[in-house]
């Protein structure tokens, strides 16, 4: 091919223009993303308990090893965490964003919040005289946050081509299983990777590049996308066990048209001798009360105050109709500790927790009565 | 009909961001002048010496009301206050997006006797100032824009070439001919591949690649940025 036939070609495909903004070098844009980030949170974190509070959020997610989410392991993590509780708020937010590299949507959670009403930082005393005011603060960290978003979505969008088409090939390689899901719920699946590998960037532990395919690749086995034909996901090992006919879990999905021929479920779906955890997290959530399963839900292992009682007595009695709450308060409490918990976690981080031991003891007992 | 007041200019603009409106205008009141508060989302303002308005958007919808007599002091947040030309910062100083920082107002507004400043929009995008803020900008970054805006087989070519030229194998002129072919405008790209900035930095690639230690030609050279070095050897490591 001669050189002037070479540059026809790159000229008339070069017709198309990407943004350059979002072309950066993974530093360079690691230190916008920080530094944007950064001028962000600063006023907010000089006049208010912003600092701490992300602190203790470090704190609450790296202990008992449950979660990695700053460039160290959980235990430095916490150490670092608990030295900085002592700093300034402007030296806490700099080692936070800087030099622990903690995951930026961390920080981002507690802005969005912010700026919605439902997080409200105490306010505390500033070193500086004149500072701004709490509506100035609130109008500097809307706008300054927009661009960080901004350019946060500029570089995301740079991966969409890529993404997009990773997700074509994994739902084309699960429909050879039988499994077909729709192409954008999985496309969704994908670049929500994509981001989470943009805000979890540090230049030095690899290039912007190593991070989306990396997280590109985990997010093959993601349960995000439900296939068609599904209510809900099973996990691998309980959809084998329904496979080998060990387990009946009814998962169909039917439509609301068809929704009075549904079959009634069988009485043997949970059968009370399966010693099964899912098995025996339902039937004891079947026999709680709903208001407790709410109470539990929130964390609330008693109900804390006569108060609360009365007001919960009154609810059940004038509004759901049931006269006879006095049995509910003696039933036996159900057994809190075989329900797990609650927490916005993934599966992988929740490694070597008091329900992770728990869980494998119990996988061990089944196996050894098999 | 003749108009008897005087469009898109003020004696002088003053940017705040550390107050409201509100704030600052019972702050100014005290002030011996005739001083008007102008809320988000008004379309006039009374006649005054000083107005206190919020909001850019407000400004620039109040903008035929306000004459080359009135200083106005428009309220915002840093980043939208930096969308207007001509503004004398009110209660802070330096760049948002590096060196910000507040500090007390003034305890009387200074009037200008020269000439009225004109209200007026950049049509800046503000994510490229703060990266031109925050980033150190050398060959690196106009080498990227060029980049973006090609396909893969220009790219190829302008590495290539570019790689041709760190070795002394290919001069300025022939990537410069070979840009402007492609219509692409990279005027920053071609003034900078002839600057000493440039020379200093080929030689410390060059050294690099041949062996010396990145802290040699950084020191040999004066070039700051490691990492500028380091992507071009890497890149001609893959050229090779």
């Amino acid at each position: 091919m001669t050189r002037s036939r070479t540059i026809t070609e790159a000229k008339a495909a070069s017709s198309f223009s990407e943004d350059e903004l979002a072309h950066l070098p993974s530093k360079q844009t690691w230190e916008v993303l920080t530094n944007l980030l950064y001028r962000t949170v600063l006023p907010l974190a000089k006049t208010t308990t912003f600092a701490i509070d992300i602190l203790f959020t470090i704190l609450t997610s790296t202990s008992d090893q449950r979660r990695k989410i700053s460039i160290f392991d959980s235990e430095k993590c916490l150490s670092m965490s608990y030295d900085l509780l002592f700093k300034s708020p402007e030296t806490i937010m700099r080692n936070v964003i800087f030099d622990m590299g903690v995951e930026r949507w961390v920080i981002s959670n507690f802005v969005n919040n912010y700026l919605e009403g439902t997080y409200r930082p105490k306010q505390i005393q500033t070193e500086d005289g004149y500072y701004f005011s709490q509506e100035a603060m609130r109008r500097h960290v809307r706008d300054m946050y927009a661009i960080y978003n901004n350019f946060r979505q500029r570089v995301c969008e740079r991966f969409t081509k890529l993404s997009n088409s990773q997700a074509a090939k994994n739902r084309w390689q699960k429909e050879q299983f039988g499994l077909t899901s729709d192409q954008g719920d999985n496309e969704n699946n994908y670049f929500l990777s994509v981001i989470r590998a943009i805000d979890k960037l540090y230049p030095s532990k690899g290039t912007l590049a190593n991070y989306v395919m990396l997280w590109l690749s985990n997010s093959a086995g993601s349960t995000f996308t439900i296939y068609t034909g599904e209510a809900f996901n099973l996990s691998r090992p309980v959809r084998k066990e329904i496979h080998e006919g060990r387990l009946a879990v009814n998962n169909k999905a039917y439509d609301l048209e068809g929704a009075i021929n549904i079959p009634a479920p069988e009485d043997s779906a949970i059968a009370v001798e399966d010693t099964s955890l899912i098995a025996e997290v339902i039937a004891s959530a079947q026999k709680i009360p709903e208001a407790s399963l709410t109470m539990l839900l929130h964390g609330f292992k008693h109900i804390p105050t006569p108060e609360l009682v009365d007001d919960l007595r009154r609810h059940m009695i004038e509004i759901e109709g049931i006269n006879d709450f006095e049995d509910y308060l003696h039933l036996p409490e159900p057994d809190v500790e075989d329900i797990p918990m609650i927490l916005p976690l993934s599966r992988a981080s929740r490694k070597n927790t008091e329900s992770q031991r728990r869980r494998k003891e119990a996988l061990k007992m089944r196996k050894e009565n098999a | 009909m003749r108009k008897h007041i005087e469009f898109g200019s003020t004696q002088a603009l003053y940017g705040c961001v550390g107050m409201t409106a509100h704030e600052a205008y019972i702050a100014i009141s005290k002030m011996k002048c005739i001083t008007a508060w102008v809320p988000e989302g008004s379309t006039s303002i009374p006649f005054c010496d000083v107005g206190v308005i919020d909001t850019v958007q407000t400004l620039i919808a109040c903008k035929p009301y306000i004459n080359s007599d009135m200083v106005i002091v428009v309220c915002d947040s840093a980043p939208a206050i930096a969308s207007l030309k001509n503004v004398i910062p009110y209660d802070y100083e330096g760049d948002i997006f590096s060196n910000f920082s507040l500090k007390a107002p003034p305890r009387s507004l200074p009037l200008k006797d020269s000439k009225p400043t004109a209200i007026e929009l950049n049509n800046n995008d503000i994510v490229r100032e703060a990266i031109k803020s925050i980033v150190v900008v050398g060959f690196l970054q106009d080498f990227n824009s060029v980049t973006a805006k090609m396909n893969k087989t220009a790219r190829n070519i302008l590495r290539a070439k570019l790689c041709a030229l760190i070795l002394g194998k290919e001069t300025v002129d022939s990537i410069a001919l070979f840009i402007r072919s492609l219509s692409i405008e990279a005027d920053d790209f071609i003034a900078k591949l002839g600057s000493a900035y440039f020379k200093s930095l080929r030689n410390a690639i060059y050294y690099n690649y041949k062996g010396h230690s990145i802290e040699y030609v950084k020191k040999k050279f004066g070039v700051t940025d490691s990492y500028e070095i380091t992507f071009f050897v890497k890149m001609l490591r893959e050229n090779r």
